[in-house]
């Protein structure tokens, strides 16, 4: 057998199912066509689309359960990690890392009658709004796949439960670090259309908690995705947790496309009118109206439009997929 | 320019099942025998992706592998459903050079 480290690189990106059944002769015909002259990068290359195009489409994988049960799995997850992977950028995309500003009512009654600035106001609100719903279903996705581990038979069970719960202990430790940031940081009191004033709290304490904070979420963002994939790749999910996985991946992806629109709406509407948006703080600490001042922030909409945008398309890509693979493993359940 | 835009859009299906007329053949027969006909070089990927459909879909069908090689065969259904494919071309051709004999 001649060796071809490239071609055998490549076939490993095929699934499974379909090296058992074509990996040997496709090995043997790209031995005889680098034999016949051609490029051993141009075959891996097309090999490499079509290994893309057979995870893609699924045409011509064998009418199993397992594995229809399996490319379930793996489209949901498909579907629902692109906003794990794209929350970051949201995060950092809508809140100010230099704190809020505060500018006077006179200002912000001129910021609102410009249609511009209206537009970036109630994208931002909706944003954040669709934000925290979309916790809510990833919260509800999350137990979801958790409760699916407990029941599933699978051996390493346990192994696989306590990677389950990565992503709740990355929440939690984050959630700690956030309590203990705000117990830090300064509180500002604004006086009538003046500078804030900061009141108590530790600057420098708060600073290095942010960074923490910042560290522990990317980390636990990577170790959640890493969990979930090593999880519905091995664990042997109930018909339930798959009909319920197949609803939150339906979510996602209708999450992510309204929130995509909206930050691109925000991002073309914030190049016509002012970039400063009033904060959702004026609501929740009604008490800046009476003095006169507004919280504001500037969002960097396209940090959060571009990877909002890729999450939505990867995701509907999955949710497509996940709806395909669903009834195919919901007609071989029910044959069997 | 024009003809290589064309090439582009050539069904490699279709090429697969014409090809498999003259007989049963293997991956790599099948690829030389392809590029004979049209001047196409079919890659491994694209190949392996025609023949594990067709094969799904019971146009053609796996032989028994010999080193490696498995030859594939079409069948009667393959047959039936090249020959119509084939006459709807023939049709569409026919009425094209006629009508570009009429331009000319």
């Amino acid at each position: 057998m001649r060796t071809l480290r490239l071609v055998d690189a490549t076939l490993v990106c095929y699934p499974a199912w379909w090296r058992e059944t074509y990996g040997e002769e496709i090995r043997k015909l790209t031995e005889d066509l680098v034999v016949g002259g051609r490029s051993e990068w141009r075959l891996s290359a097309n090999l490499m689309r079509g290994a893309f195009a057979t995870r893609l489409r699924a045409n011509a994988m064998p009418m199993r359960r397992e594995l229809w049960a399996a490319r379930t799995r793996a489209s949901i997850a498909v579907a629902t990690l692109p906003w794990l992977v794209a929350l970051p950028f949201v995060l950092a995309a809508i809140t100010d890392r230099d704190g809020y500003q505060s500018i006077s009512s006179a200002t912000i009654s001129h910021l609102a009658v410009s249609p511009g600035t209206r537009v970036t106001t109630d994208a931002y609100q909706f944003l954040q709004t669709a934000l925290l719903v979309t916790f809510l279903a990833a919260a509800v996705g999350w137990s979801t796949l958790a409760r699916g581990v407990r029941q599933s038979p699978r051996p390493h069970r346990r192994r696989l439960i306590a990677l389950s719960y990565l992503p709740l202990i990355a929440f939690v430790a984050d959630l700690g670090l956030f309590i203990a940031r705000q117990t830090q940081t300064s509180h500002s009191f604004f006086i009538h259309g003046g500078p804030p004033v900061p009141l108590g709290g530790h600057p420098v304490a708060a600073h290095a908690l942010l960074i923490a904070l910042w560290a522990v979420f990317l980390v636990g963002v990577l170790a959640s995705v890493f969990s979930v994939v090593i999880v519905t790749k091995h664990v042997n999910l109930p018909m339930l947790s798959l009909r319920s996985g197949k609803r939150i991946a339906a979510f996602t992806a209708c999450s992510l496309t309204l929130m995509a629109s909206l930050a691109i709406a925000g991002a073309i509407a914030g190049s016509y009118g002012s970039r400063l948006v009033p904060s959702l703080g004026n609501f929740l600490y009604g008490g800046h109206y009476s003095a006169g001042t507004y919280l504001v922030v500037l969002p960097e909409w396209w940090l959060a439009a571009v990877p909002l945008a890729l999450a939505a398309v990867i995701s509907l890509s999955g949710w497509r997929s996940a709806r395909r693979a669903w009834r195919t493993t919901l007609w071989l359940t029910e044959s069997v | 320019m024009a003809s290589k835009r064309l090439g582009r859009t050539q069904d490699p299906t279709l090429m697969v099942l014409t090809s498999l007329t003259g007989g049963p053949k293997h991956g790599y027969a099948l690829t030389q025998d392809i590029e004979e006909m049209t001047g196409i070089a079919l890659g491994p990927g694209t190949l392996y992706g025609v023949l594990a459909r067709l094969k799904e879909e019971g146009l053609i069908e796996a032989l028994a592998a010999e080193d490696r090689r498995r030859p594939y065969r079409i069948t009667a259904r393959g047959a039936l459903v090249l020959r119509e494919r084939l006459e709807t071309t023939a049709k569409i051709a026919r009425i094209g050079l006629r009508r570009l004999g009429a331009l000319a």
